[in-house]
């Protein structure tokens, strides 16, 4: 069997010999091609696309950063906030054409990188880039700052003084590589506060985010000059000591261990800004269980679930059917597994590793034998392979993660009591929730989904694709980064008793004397 | 140690029982060209374990496989761990077992896997045939020290059970246990040592791979280093399971060399499990008995036991050389399956044209354990700590 090194883990087993055009897999504007000549280089495939690097070394780092550091005082410190989001506005509507260079490069290579199936690349990125349009990046300003203005200058505040935000000069982000895509979040991130980032790209999936750093680069090369992306195995401390020491904040997105380590690492007092692991699910209402309704529901269910093969933290683990509705929660499932294969059909999941496969196997089969004694307990699987699961489970024991790469659990609940009371034991690492119910009731379950801890509840259907602006892991994620320095507002009146036209001898004036 | 040889274990017995434990008595090395009884016991004994095990029967039927429809082993359909779980895996009353051997459930303790033997002729045949012909080609018997408990503290141990008949069957005076309620008696094993390098007579080690971890601290401690005579030899298996320190099998036997002066190719790992009656050894020792050195470290499946690799994704057999999960194909597990799907992952290595009596050889790379999932999703363990805090 080959074993593609493409899930998570390249290079794990030897990769094939390099063949095909070397892609450059970093995005170092700073550097002069004489600089670039002189680092040492290497050259990884990832499932037959194959990347040059630069071997980072600290000292590599220490002038990445220095160069960093000096454009963003030069060209990014005072550039208005509004310059900032009419480029990358125009960055994402170049984005938007079918025919963009750079879309088509991600949309040829991320299949091939990541082993996801090319349709769902390209509904993905299509999807996940149109919420960074201009008129979103407004919203996105506007929901953490009342007023944007304070990211350019001393602004009014509540205080009868005014206020000024400042972002971090430098900022250190290591990048999540289970969806392409999500850097680009990170990298509007920084730009809208005036950072520079250092990017580290995960080994996943590094190529996206050198990707959009380049579009930015042909828009506004100064902006782009602010960028950095490189790849170096995590946890390399002397590298990331390096990195944290010049920086003034730094975010991680990643798994519980890559993150601990990066926390334990840090400087006294660095903010840090980490996007851990999260689990999602949705609540679904006996109202979309109507005869005219389930299938569709159980479609847009399906959607969720299938997405970037599960891999996302805003991807449901499982779901929660309300009894009472036209159709039973056992019908439901079945309709649901219909939903997955048809998925499966149209956007076949990635390659596992074969690790992942067995995990699959072991919780199938596990079912598959109780399920033999039990009554309450159904198992729908894909005809052949580990390509989806849907497990019915009348009464389960607790919440389960799921193993991910599309399987499913599928609960019958007879309302929130019930879930507030599986989730419970897991609401701190809750996220999205998905609900599909009547108008009317949603404020009793939002109510409901946060208390349990759930931080982003949206319609079944829609939980990949949040909207811009939400409160990821609730939290502001502009105001995460930046720090405030406010004027007192008693200070403005205090200062006018130093107001020279006060303090200075009386000037005469025999001019107008003599008049 | 009295030696208490043959003791007949009870239980049932049939006429298929006694050709299989005949064709296991040949030995482990394959029966030259003649390779098709394997074949016919295997299926003739998959037969009997479909018509005396109800839950295997449904597992074989929701796979379309029963007896009359088989052509060759390989489509025997293969249990997977969590059956023995799950299930009652037992062709005959689960009361009237000889012996029920549990896992240890280290990573869920309220779920072990049981293993039924209604007797344990053929488990006997199984480990004594593989015993002599990988780690006891030399010589009848040798004192063995065993660094586990007595199979009488840990009834549901199959590892336990292995330790004590060897002990029963090749164990020479002097062999002993140095176990005593998870406390490992080191000095008394030193006291041993010491006296086996004084006399120069060979002795065996036996334990877990952690059991030696803690042997060879204490010895550090000590600052105690041992030359052993020639011959001594040590039986190691298993992984370390958070009960010590992790070591590689690499510095595990540089240490065995350092400490204990075992060369290593005298340093034999085992690989078993509950769910199966067979133990596959490492070849160096008997290849280096038989004068070849320097072979490449692998692990033979003996005469009565099939290997096969397959890509848990299709179920295709795996090519040697390429990574897949082993199953197992083991005549002595006559009681549950003979057929049963492991977790492990292996490659097979391909068959050594130079040698003989040659058998199948593949490479233990370790276990499919659930990996953490990529990105921001969390980690399936994780949860489980985050429900088991939530409960207690």
């Amino acid at each position: 069997m080959t074993v593609g090194p493409e899930q998570g883990t390249p290079g794990r087993i030897s990769d094939p010999p390099v063949e095909g055009p070397v892609l450059d897999g970093f995005f170092l504007p700073q550097l002069s091609q004489t600089e670039l000549d002189e680092l040492a280089w290497e050259t990884r495939s990832w499932g037959g696309v194959v990347l040059r690097m630069p071997v980072v070394t600290p000292h590599l780092i220490d002038l990445v950063c220095q160069r960093l550091l000096q454009i963003q005082a030069d060209h990014l410190a005072e550039r208005p906030v509004m310059d900032i989001v009419e480029i990358l506005g125009r960055v994402i509507t170049r984005w938007s054409d079918p025919d963009y260079y750079w879309r088509r490069q991600a949309e040829e290579l991320l299949p091939v990188v990541t082993g996801y199936a090319p349709d769902m690349v390209r509904r993905g990125l299509k999807d996940y880039l149109k919420t960074f349009r201009r008129d979103r990046l407004l919203r996105f300003l506007s929901q953490d700052f009342e007023n944007p203005l304070v990211l350019d200058g001393f602004q009014p505040n509540r205080a009868q003084g005014r206020s000024r935000a400042y972002g971090p000069r430098l900022t250190t982000q290591i990048f999540a590589g289970n969806v392409p895509g999500l850097p680009v979040w990170n990298l509007i991130c920084g730009l809208l506060v005036k950072s520079a980032t250092l990017g580290k790209s995960a080994s996943g999936e590094p190529l996206f985010p050198v990707l959009f750093a380049r579009s930015i680069a042909e828009e506004d090369p100064a902006l782009a000059a602010c960028l950095a992306i490189l790849h170096w195995p995590g946890g390399n401390k002397e590298v990331e000591r390096a990195a944290f020491t010049h920086s003034e904040a730094v975010t991680a997105t990643g798994g519980r261990a890559a993150i601990e380590s990066v926390a334990a690492r840090l400087p006294p007092g660095m903010p840090f800004v980490p996007y851990g692991h999260k689990v999602s699910f949705a609540v679904i209402g006996r109202e979309a269980l109507a005869l005219n309704r389930y299938t569709e529901t159980a479609r847009r269910a399906a959607h969720d679930a299938s997405q970037y093969d599960q891999q996302g933290c805003l991807s449901p683990h499982c779901l929660f059917i309300e009894r009472g509705g036209a159709v039973d929660p056992k019908t439901f499932a079945a309709a649901l597994a219909a939903e997955m294969s048809r998925f499966e059909r149209s956007k076949p999941r990635a390659r596992l590793t074969l690790e992942e496969s067995a995990g699959i196997e072991r919780v199938r089969s596990s079912y598959e034998f109780r399920a033999y004694n039990d009554d309450t307990i159904e198992l729908f699987t894909s005809d052949t392979g580990t390509g989806w699961t849907v497990i019915y489970e009348e009464e389960p024991e607790r919440f389960e993660a799921s193993p991910l790469n599309r399987l499913l659990r599928v609960h019958p609940v007879d309302g929130m009591d019930d879930v507030e009371r599986l989730a419970a034991p897991v609401r701190r690492y809750l996220q999205t929730a998905g609900v599909a119910c009547s108008p009317d009731r949603l404020d009793d379950w939002a109510q409901a989904l946060g208390r349990c801890g759930v931080d982003r509840i949206c319609a079944v259907g829609q939980m990949p694709e949040p909207a811009a602006g939400w409160h990821h892991d609730g939290r502001g994620n502009l105001t995460a980064l930046v720090r405030w320095v406010d004027i007192e507002g008693a200070a403005e009146a205090a200062l006018e008793h130093y107001d020279p036209e006060w303090t200075l001898p009386a000037r005469q004036d025999p001019a107008r004397r003599q008049l | 140690m009295t030696a208490t040889q043959d003791i007949p274990a009870p239980g049932i017995r049939d006429e298929l029982d006694l050709r299989i434990q005949a064709y296991i008595e040949r030995g482990a090395a394959p029966a030259g060209s003649d390779d098709s009884g394997f074949g016919r016991l295997a299926l003739e004994l998959f037969a009997y374990q479909y018509e005396h095990n109800p839950a295997y029967r449904r597992f074989c039927r929701s796979r379309r496989a029963e007896p009359g429809r088989l052509t060759s082993w390989e489509q025997i359909p293969a249990v997977p761990l969590t059956a023995f779980k799950e299930l009652t895996l037992a062709c005959e009353p689960p009361e009237k077992a000889a012996a029920i051997f549990m896992t240890s459930g280290s990573t869920n303790p309220s779920q072990r896997g049981c293993n039924h033997h209604p007797h344990l002729h053929l488990y006997d045949a199984s480990l004594r045939a593989g015993f002599a012909h990988y780690f006891l080609p030399d010589r009848e018997r040798i004192p063995l020290l065993v660094l586990n408990a007595r199979p009488d503290d840990q009834p549901h141990s199959s590892l336990a059970y292995f330790f004590g008949r060897l002990v029963d069957f090749f164990g020479a005076p002097g062999s002993a246990y140095f176990m005593d309620n998870d406390d490992l008696q080191w000095r008394r094993v030193a006291a041993v040592l010491q006296e086996a390098e004084a006399i120069g007579e060979p002795v065996a080690l036996l334990g877990t791979s952690f059991a030696y971890v803690h042997l060879l601290d204490a010895f550090e401690e000590e600052g105690l280093s041992f030359r052993l005579p020639k011959g001594s030899r040590l039986l190691d298996t298993g992984g370390f399971k958070g009960r010590s320190r992790e070591l590689s099998a690499e510095d595990l036997r540089g240490q065995f060399g350092r400490r204990l002066g075992i060369p290593d190719s005298w340093c034999v790992n085992y690989y078993g499990m509950t769910e199966i009656s067979t133990q596959y050894y490492d070849t160096t020792l008997r290849g280096s008995w038989q004068g070849i050195e320097n072979q490449p470290r692998r692990k033979a499946a003996p005469a009565w036991t099939r290997i096969r690799v397959v890509d848990p994704e299709s179920g295709a057999s795996a090519e040697p050389g390429q990574r897949g999960l082993v199953v197992h194909y083991d005549l002595a597990n006559r009681g549950s399956c003979l057929a049963v799907l492991a977790e492990d992952i292996v490659y097979l290595t391909p068959p050594d044209t130079h040698r003989q009596d040659d058998t199948q050889g593949f490479v233990l790379l370790g276990r499919a354990e659930g990996t953490e999932a990529r990105g921001c999703s969390i980690a399936l363990d994780e949860i489980l700590a985050a429900n088991r805090n939530g409960s207690a």
